[in-house]
């Protein structure tokens, strides 16, 4: 079964070789849209990569008003944003996960969120090394284990 | 049982079916990898509070869980219908056939293990880059992974794909069985399986199971219970014909020759 376990491994080094390099040539830049009916409602987005994206929000609510940026997965307020008129903003998304836009304000509103740049976060390249880099280790110790002492 | 366990072996250490395995596994892994980057969901919450963000945080991007799609499952025809043909007609005509069949072990026996092999490998090949994919792409939010895949999520998707890769291998298995020879068996092969993807057919695989797979999972976000339902649409195509395609195998292998 030596052979069998090194190619599988070698299945798994290579997938993890082109995890690493998949995103920097698969770029997409995707827009989602949503409605704020009121104060105190949401709209969430939910992103698979750290990323970096625009935000516009338009109204026709002449007051000033406020978007908050609440990040779900760790549980934090990541942004306030707050204007008269309409906003444009770029921010960054830390990591994958949803993210909710909560308006604060009166009115109604409208939100676009369109990704500028996708990126691998830091959790993911340490998590991608770590599995990679003992593949690699166990595959390059793979010979010895058949040796006959 | 011996003899049995030893062909296994054998039938899992060939070079030439390893490097389809290979083949197969990057290129699925490229596919759902991609699947998995382009993943995405919007929702809205009104009015917004934490504790409903954090509970439907977890839920709702089960919607954009990848299902099967066309890329991979052209890999997936290709990987079964390579390993079949290379398997059981390859062997005809390379020869090797004729030692094989000397070997003390009933002719359904051998057909039977390599059924097996070839399960295990396309399974191997085409099951685990989803879920290192998910992994690695989600892998920045443990609990995120955790929360979507949770609740027998991963095991159904587990049982779709199964469902998939069980009719690619019995289908391609017989058509190898029925050829004269190796390249009659590949082209028949693809042709039988790749067909419905060309006419669009969304009763038969790849387009009712990620069909199914699609309203099990906007059912499972939304939180319906029963989804038992679902399977309704692939047991026939997925479950059945494979198992009779199989068990007609079984009885046409003791009928074969070793030319």
């Amino acid at each position: 079964m030596r052979r069998f376990m090194g190619f599988f491994l070698l299945a798994i080094l290579l997938f993890t070789i082109g995890s690493l390099l998949l995103p920097r040539y698969h770029q997409e830049n995707p827009t989602t849209s949503g409605f704020f009916s009121g104060d105190g409602s949401s709209v969430s987005v939910f992103v698979p990569t750290a990323r970096r994206v625009a935000i516009n929000v338009v109204t026709e609510n002449g007051k000033g008003y406020e978007v908050q940026v609440f990040d779900s997965v760790r549980n934090r307020f990541i942004a306030n944003l707050s204007a008269m008129g309409s906003i444009y903003s770029e921010l960054e998304l830390p990591d994958s996960g949803t993210y909710y836009f909560v308006y604060h304000g009166n009115g109604t509103a409208r939100i676009a969120v369109g990704t500028l740049a996708m990126y691998p976060s830091g959790n993911v390249l340490k998590i991608e090394y770590l599995i990679g880099g003992t593949v690699a280790f166990v595959l390059a110790a793979l010979p010895w284990m058949g040796v006959k002492q | 049982m011996g003899t049995v366990r030893t062909q296994l072996e054998w039938e899992l250490n060939d070079p030439l079916k390893l490097a389809v395995f290979l083949f197969g596994f990057l290129l699925t892994g490229l596919a759902f990898l991609k699947d998995a980057l382009s993943m995405g969901a919007t929702g809205m919450l009104d009015p917004f509070s934490q504790e409903s963000a954090v509970h439907y945080a977890r839920i709702i991007p089960r919607l954009a869980l990848p299902t099967l799609s066309q890329e991979a499952y052209s890999v997936l025809v290709f990987v079964a219908v390579m390993l079949s043909s290379i398997s059981i007609r390859g062997e005809m005509d390379s020869l090797a056939a004729l030692t094989v069949y000397s070997l003390p072990i009933r002719k359904w026996k051998l057909f039977l293990v390599k059924f097996a092999s070839i399960l295990v490998l396309t399974t191997l090949s085409f099951v685990l880059p989803y879920f290192l994919a998910l992994g690695y792409v989600l892998s920045g939010s443990p609990s995120l992974l955790r929360g979507i895949l949770g609740d027998g999520v991963w095991s159904n998707i587990l049982a779709f794909f199964l469902i998939a890769v069980f009719y690619a291998v019995s289908v391609s298995l017989s058509i190898a069985l029925l050829s004269p020879n190796s390249f009659a068996s590949i082209l028949g092969g693809l042709a039988l399986l790749y067909v419905p993807v060309i006419l669009g057919a969304s009763s038969l695989p790849p387009f009712n199971i990620s069909a199914a797979m699609s309203s099990y999972l906007t059912s499972v976000a939304y939180g319906m219970g029963y989804t038992g339902t679902t399977y309704g649409s692939v047991v026939g195509v997925g479950f059945f014909l494979p198992s009779a395609l199989l068990a007609a195998s079984v009885i046409l292998s003791e009928r074969r020759d070793a030319r």
